[in-house]
């Protein structure tokens, strides 16, 4: 585990009309490690991984990320669709799958980064795209497999139980090859068991894969059993950054759950 | 281009922007209030119309009484096109809704067009032209043009009727319970208003309001089972071009739609020497100009959505 | 010995040759090759019977078919809607008259030129749907029809309005088919089926692939989309003008076998409905559904409505309460019913099955 930034958010300020969502916020994820974003509902942790994948472009500050040749790359210069180019893949609070195309299907709308071929071989069907989707169908099965539901891909999306759905987001992300993953909120609505599973799997991803993650999470014990480093934060403001049993104790950060932590 | 004829130019906008706005006006109701594009506008009015139309020429009616009775069974249509369509299709998306009304124009064309028994009383298969108030030759003169009283009339009514619906839409309680589903009928519901019975009662309005514009433009022009095409177009395109967002958008719209295509096909048939329609189709395309830089209308606001 | 080693190299043989056979029945492609060899069929039989105008009918049905595949494109899998699909086939027919008899172009050429000009249009309409949504967006599009329709009524070039007998259509400038003759009539019609099954299976091309995929991400979650790198201009450009060379290709297909222009109110928003209709009723994002669609909204009264006294004159009434009642109870087209018709042929299976075995205890 190394102590190089892999991104780094310098002064993030946002504002909607007259409200202050985020508010002056800095703190930076070592890569390789997993970081968790936490505070009580509202405090603009969603708003911070919109601005970090730039669905929100015009934020105050900076947001550094440094890429695989070891760059700096100042987020802002790039749009929406170039941010999974740099590898960094996120999740979202709300499952945002395809209800009507199967689980392999969705998860191959992942792969869409690596697409070469255009519509033009699309419709004739050239033998460049016949190869690539064998090879891309390979990856997805090799994903789903890991995250064990492989044996459901061909089922529809529709209808499916919401542990299941989360998988498929995941996978999706995992498909664009990530080093950083942003996950809003991944165990929200699982059970214990699918919680203990979700662990595993993160865990997994970090040392298996080498992949730096970066979480917004409200089940305290999810956060402080799986994280290396919590950033805390309330009302947009920076609270503290540091590690998870430190910030158990924090004062301010009890002070902004109201005791709430477990 | 000498006053007299702006002036005449302007009065035929105001007859051509009334028929347009109350049929703008029916349309942009039903859309806020039942979320669906009613294609079938110009259909429901134009059969209403022929009932006043059958009552002051075969009955020989008096023309307000003509006109009150088609009023009741607009009123009674727009009810029964509620209860038995929209309502039913509730599981509809929105064009699945838009194919309903085309569904609706189909039912009440074959009607309007079929050759049995009372309907062929009440449809006529051959052009009419109903009594109107007032005939054609009685003008008066205002700034040296010649100006239709009839135009006066139209436009006087209708004046009427929008400040009385738009007083009625902003101050009594009705008219907050029509804005409130206007804009989410789903939170209306919660809070307790009888969204059922708003949309009902939008449906039957809009049958009136549309009914009145066929009733009105068939006093100037022949009465056919298309007889409100024309100007549902119009009225969809003031819809857009004024915006959904409000109720008093569009009916401007509708009257500077009416006063552009008038004022440049006065200049195509005199200046340019030809046809009008080619005014028509440049102002419409000014228009979809206009709408790439303001997509949501004159008035319109965009719709906030969350991510 | 060799008797059984033969038994069991045949019975694999047999399981590989059902596997393989299974495989292509259950291929799309395949599919609309038997739709193909069915609707040739019924051609060549409708021709040679007692009411010649049934070919006619049969015709505009898959023309319709060819130009609702390319709105089901927009629409099932976009989540666009464009009322002017009509009017595009009429521009494709309007110009292929004018490239043919003007500037003295091949069938051909014209064809493949007005092809490229619909492109073109369908990349404008495109470029005002990146700021246009909803209802606003579909009236746009209405009103592109509406100045189309106008211009063709208003302008000498296009007869002001009125059909234009295209004449004899002229391929490779060797064959010439003249649809006034019967015999080439057939030979007409065949081409429309083959085009068909062409159209059918560039559908159905584009929807499995990746392009296909975004078009669906985009419509469904457009944030998940833009997240995933799918650009979202780029797909809904190409969205309007894949559907507006679909309408193209229908108009080629009406150019084909009616030679004519068509009058301006053909493709005028009526027709747009009608094909948007199709949409509806044949199930949106089904293929073949499109041709479900068509045949039942466009063949059905004219074949046998109009044969009906009782229904003379109501055919368009009762297509009318066809679609009110297929959007209150089928919300999700006819191609459902397909669906739901297998479910309860399981079920039946199922409860059958049971009863068996109850009664052997």
């Amino acid at each position: 585990m190394t102590s190089t930034p892999i991104l780094e958010i310098k002064n993030l300020s946002l504002h909607f009309g007259g409200l202050k969502a985020v508010d002056d916020l800095s703190f930076s994820v070592n890569e390789g490690e997993i970081v968790a974003l936490i505070g009580p509902n509202g405090a603009g942790k969603t708003t911070v991984f919109n601005c970090v994948t730039q669905f929100y472009d015009h934020y105050k500050g900076d947001i550094i990320y440094h890429d695989s040749d070891g760059n700096q790359v100042d987020l802002r210069k790039l749009s929406v669709t170039k941010i999974v180019h740099k590898n960094i893949a996120r999740t979202f609070q709300n499952i945002e799958l395809i209800p009507d195309l199967s689980i392999i299907d969705n998860v191959l709308i992942g792969a869409h980064k690596y697409i070469k071929t255009s519509i033009f071989e699309h419709i004739i069907k050239s033998p460049r795209m016949i190869k690539q989707e064998k090879e891309l169908l390979k990856k997805a099965v090799e994903i789903l497999d890991f995250l064990k539901i492989s044996h459901l891909k061909d089922a529809f999306a529709f209808g499916l139980p919401y542990g299941i759905l989360k998988k498929i987001e995941l996978a999706r992300a995992l498909i664009t090859n990530p080093r950083l993953l942003i996950l809003d909120e991944p165990a929200a609505g699982l059970n214990e068991q699918e919680t203990e599973e979700l662990s595993n799997i993160i865990r997994r991803l970090k040392t298996e894969r080498k992949i730096t993650i970066l979480l917004i999470e409200h089940d305290m014990s999810f956060v402080m059993s799986m994280s290396d480093h919590v950033c805390a934060i309330s009302f947009g403001k920076f609270l503290a950054y540091d590690k998870p049993g430190i910030i158990k104790k924090h004062p301010l950060v009890q002070e902004a759950y109201l005791g709430k932590d477990e | 281009m000498s006053f007299s004829v702006l002036i005449r130019i302007f009065f035929n906008s105001l007859l051509l922007g009334s028929i347009v706005a109350l049929a703008t006006l029916g349309i942009v109701l039903i859309f806020r209030t039942s979320k669906a594009t009613n294609f079938a506008q110009g259909s429901i009015g134009t059969m209403n119309a022929y009932i006043a139309a059958y009552f002051t020429m075969t009955k020989g009616y008096n023309w307000f009484l003509a006109v009150f009775i088609a009023m009741i069974t607009a009123f009674l249509t727009g009810i029964v096109i509620d209860k038995l369509f929209i309502r039913p299709a509730k599981k509809a998306n929105i064009v699945g809704k838009q194919i309903l009304t085309f569904g609706i124009i189909m039912i009440l064309s074959g009607i309007m067009n079929s050759e049995r028994g009372i309907l062929r009383e009440l449809f006529p298969s051959v052009p009419i032209r109903p009594d109107s108030l007032f005939e054609i030759t009685n003008q008066i003169s205002i700034f040296g043009a010649n100006v239709e009283i009839n135009t006066i009339f139209v436009f006087s009514v209708t004046f009427v009727l929008l400040a009385i619906v738009f007083w009625f839409i902003q101050k009594t309680k009705w008219g907050l319970a029509t804005r409130v589903t206007a804009s989410n009928e789903e939170t209306a519901r919660m809070m307790g208003v009888p969204t059922k019975t708003v949309t009902m009662f939008s449906w039957a309005f809009a049958a009136m309001l549309g009914a009145l514009a066929g009733i009105f433009l068939s006093s100037r022009v022949a009465m056919d089972p298309l007889l409100l095409i024309g100007v549902q177009v119009s009225a969809f395109f003031a819809g857009v071009f004024g915006g959904f967002a409000t109720f008093y958008g569009p009916v401007i719209a509708a009257y500077l739609i009416g006063f552009l295509i008038n004022l440049s096909s006065y200049y195509a048939i005199t200046e340019l020497k030809t046809d009008a329609l080619y005014a028509e189709v440049f102002v419409y395309f000014m228009i979809l100009v206009v709408l790439y830089f303001k997509p949501y209308g004159l008035f319109g606001k965009k719709p906030i959505r969350k991510v | 010995m060799e008797k059984s080693k033969f038994l069991t190299k045949t019975k694999t043989v047999l399981t590989k040759v059902l596997h393989v056979l299974s495989k292509i029945k259950s291929m799309p492609q395949v599919h609309f090759i038997l739709v193909g060899v069915f609707l040739l069929y019924v051609g060549r039989n409708i021709a040679n019977g007692p009411t010649p105008p049934s070919l006619n009918f049969m015709a505009e049905v898959l023309i319709f078919t060819v130009a609702a595949l390319g709105l089901n494109l927009l629409l099932g899998y976009s989540g666009l809607v464009s009322l002017s699909t009509a009017a595009f086939i009429g521009v494709t027919t309007n110009g292929i008259n004018i490239l043919i008899k003007t500037f003295e172009f091949s069938f051909i050429s014209a064809a493949l030129t007005m092809l490229i000009i619909s492109a073109l249009f369908g990349l404008i309409i495109g470029v005002l749907s990146l700021q246009m949504e909803g209802i606003y967006l579909a009236i746009a599009t209405l009103f592109v029809g509406y100045i189309i329709i106008q211009l063709f009524t208003a302008a000498a070039i296009f007869n002001n309005g009125n059909s234009v007998r295209i004449g004899a259509v002229n391929f490779f400038g060797e064959k010439v088919y003249n649809t006034l003759l019967i015999a080439d009539r057939i030979v007409l019609y065949n081409i429309v089926v083959v085009c068909l099954i062409i159209a059918f299976i560039i559908t159905y091309n584009i929807v499995s692939s990746p392009s296909g995929r975004a078009l669906m991400a985009i419509s469904r979650s457009l944030h998940a989309a833009e997240a995933m790198g799918i650009r979202v201009k780029k797909y809904r450009l190409m969205a309007f003008v894949i559907a507006t060379m679909f309408a193209s290709f229908a108009g080629i297909l009406h150019s084909i076998y009616f030679q004519t222009t068509g009058t301006a109110d053909k493709w005028g928003l009526n027709a747009s409905l009608i094909i948007l209709a199709i949409v509806v009723i044949g199930g949106m994002k089904s293929i073949l559904g499109m041709f479900l669609g068509s045949f039942i909204i466009i063949g059905i009264p004219a074949f046998y409505l109009r044969e009906i006294e009782w229904f003379k004159g109501m055919d368009y009434l009762l297509t009318g309460v066809l679609l009110v009642l297929v959007v209150i109870f089928y919300p999700y087209g006819s191609a459902h019913i397909v669906y739901d018709i297998k479910k309860l042929y399981y079920k039946l299976k199922i409860k059958i099955k049971q009863r068996l075995v109850k009664k052997n205890d």
